[in-house]
């Protein structure tokens, strides 16, 4: 028999396993609620117009901003009632994904 | 006994039973913003259509203190009912008597109504309110589940399958409705997971509440676990009767036409898809420009919204639509459209419903994450599913078809009937700037002012490539037509394709790219 050295894993049965971790098991990462007070890009691309100011109040559905990405000018709205605190990106500059774009009060 | 008072001891016997956990039991139920499993019932049925079978039915478990123990129903009623007029079989959990628990007699009911729904080819929809298996009854539970899920299986394509999660569904439960074909939930009652927030807490340390978890929320927008979202149960009811109203009782039999309507007139197809094509819009509008009364019943609304699937009628008979969504990331494919697009093809295919795609995308997102998700694997099911279907199969290219997104989304190479493009169309195997940059390389970078032959080099690429017509020379599109011609095209194709016949080599079965 092969002598392997194993890792630790803990079960939902209760009690600790031996056994071979894989990459994804040790490389998870904690997950934590997505911050609903900012709008990050869902991809690399640029804002092409913002439609608010800072300080603005938007209800739920507003457009806040046209983000250029994948040959479309996307519309980007308001998840939920809120006041503008920032204006996350300059207009026209290219950002990388998840990048903030507006960020509430 | 006389026969006037064994019909007495009969109502008496049922209301003992009709009780299910008792009045404080459904006091409890009601506390928690649930209707009882008989009130959903009732909400989904037809008034005074539904017939209980199994009532009597009693557990016969004698362990851990189960012996004697009086479970009205042993936790669950099935029977069968009318939907508009149409029989559906039925079981509904009852919360109310042991949380619902799956114990095997329990499980012997459900799969008896199951095995009517096959037989008699009627649809089939599960109310899940369950904390799970019931324990006493240990491996007996386990088989319970076992043979629902089997039977969920063998059902598959025959007839249509529906599962209301309206409470904690939970562990091996959570199988059956995933076996199905559409999963309804409702806002902070339904719970589904395969551990929850305990478990998770006790062997990764990290804490999450049950509706951040598994909530309806969750999974009609992050997960893909469920097709409808309800914001209360009787609106979740009036969805359930929409659907199965528009669905086939089964895949031996067409859906019922009902007298055809016209669209209504606010919906103008000419005027919804603009011109440039960065410009995005709401492809349900196109939709709801083209059908019966402008009804369009969308499945899976927020899960990759990116991509619109859902049926309507187009004069009385029911069609399914597939259609790319520029207002969200662009309408691009990825793993989670190509995921819904291909279940959604499947089912219609199943039950002979025809299929209509509307295209409009820029390609498949890129993305490293996208890559490593398996968009290889989750793109090709929906190669898969447009292949594979022999239903009849219409495809308008409306503005923009690049690249791989050109094969995938129901084009003539794989199989469409009918492919019809409005003149703004961009047909091409990538967009004009790109495709310049690659084929006219030396000539940018070798010009005096490269980014003035650039530009030029784009624009004759597009004016060469970025149209309908070297598609059409080739026949891969049948028709260029103006936008207004659309839903005439749509119903004569649909009138000449009703006696469709197409063939697949005979086999066990393929072997789609799961």
């Amino acid at each position: 028999m092969t002598e392997e050295k194993l890792d630790i894993m803990k079960t939902a049965l209760g009690g600790e396993y031996r056994t071979r971790l894989n990459r994804f098991y040790k490389q998870r990462r904690k997950w934590e609620p997505a911050d609903p007070k900012v709008i990050l890009s869902f991809m690399p691309g640029s804002v092409v117009e913002y439609r608010v100011s800072v300080g603005d109040r938007v209800r739920r559905g507003d457009v806040l901003l046209l983000f250029r990405a994948m040959k479309m000018n996307n519309v980007i709205a308001a998840p939920a009632d809120g006041v503008i605190r920032a204006l996350g990106a300059q207009v026209g500059a290219n950002v990388p994904k998840n990048a903030p774009l507006i960020e509430f009060e | 006994m006389s026969e006037e008072n064994k019909i007495t001891d009969l109502k008496q016997r049922i209301e003992k039973i009709e009780e299910g956990g008792g009045p404080k039991a459904m006091e409890k139920q009601k506390a928690m913003g649930k209707m009882t499993a008989r009130e959903r019932i009732e909400a989904l049925l037809d008034p005074g259509t539904f017939h209980e079978y199994d009532m009597f039915v009693k557990h016969d478990s004698i362990d851990f203190g189960m012996q004697g123990k009086e479970l009205p129903g042993d936790g669950v009623i099935i029977g069968t009912g009318d939907i508009g007029g149409a029989p559906v079989a039925v079981f509904a959990q009852d919360f109310t008597v042991a949380g619902g628990s799956l114990g095997f007699r329990h499980a012997l009911k459900i799969t008896k109504i199951m095995d009517y729904a096959l037989n008699m080819r009627i649809p089939l929809i599960g109310i899940n309110d369950s904390g799970g298996a019931r324990i006493q009854e240990g491996v007996n539970a386990l088989a319970g589940y076992g043979e629902i899920f089997f039977r969920n299986t063998l059902s598959s394509g025959v007839i249509p399958q529906i599962s209301v999660i309206l409470g904690p569904c939970a562990g091996g439960a959570v199988y059956s409705p995933a076996l199905t074909d559409f999963v309804f939930v409702v806002e902070n009652i339904s719970k589904m997971f395969i551990t929850g927030p305990e478990v998770i807490k006790t062997v990764l340390g990290e804490e999450i509440s049950a509706e951040e978890l598994g909530g309806a929320q969750v999974h009609s927008e992050i997960t893909g676990n469920a097709h409808f979202f309800a914001s209360s149960e009787p609106e979740c009811f009036r969805q359930i009767r929409d659907l199965v109203s528009i669905l086939p009782a089964s895949n031996t039999k067409p859906a019922e036409k009902i007298a055809p309507e016209p669209p209504l007139q606010k919906y103008d197809i000419s005027k919804i898809v603009p011109n440039d094509p960065a410009e995005p819009y709401d492809v349900r509008d196109v939709i709801r420009s083209l059908v019966d009364g402008s009804r369009f019943i969308e499945v899976m609304e927020l899960f990759a919204a990116n991509i619109v699937v859902g049926f309507a009628r187009i004069h009385g008979e029911t069609v399914g639509f597939v259609a790319n969504q520029p207002m969200v990331l662009a309408g691009v494919l990825d793993c989670d459209s190509s995921d819904k697009a291909a279940r959604f093809i499947r089912f219609c295919d199943s039950f002979n419903i025809p299929i209509i795609t509307l295209e409009d995308l820029p390609g498949y997102l890129p993305g490293i994450d996208q890559e490593h998700a398996g968009v290889i694997r989750h793109g090709a099911k929906m190669l898969y599913a447009y292949s594979e279907s022999t239903v009849p199969k219409i495809t308008i290219i409306m503005r923009k078809a690049y690249g791989g997104g050109y094969i995938a989304m129901g084009s003539r190479h794989l199989r469409s009937d009918f492919v019809f493009s409005w003149p703004q169309a961009e047909i091409a195997v990538m967009g004009a700037e790109g495709a310049a940059n690659i084929i006219f390389k030396k000539e940018i970078t070798e010009a005096e002012n490269p980014a003035e032959m650039r530009k030029l080099k784009i624009a004759e690429y597009r004016s060469k490539f970025a149209n309908p017509y070297v598609a059409a020379s080739k026949g891969y599109i049948d028709s260029v037509i103006e936008p207004g011609q659309t839903l005439q095209m749509i119903r004569h194709a649909l009138k000449v394709a009703a006696t469709k016949v197409a063939g697949r080599p005979a086999k066990k079965h393929g072997l789609p790219p799961f």
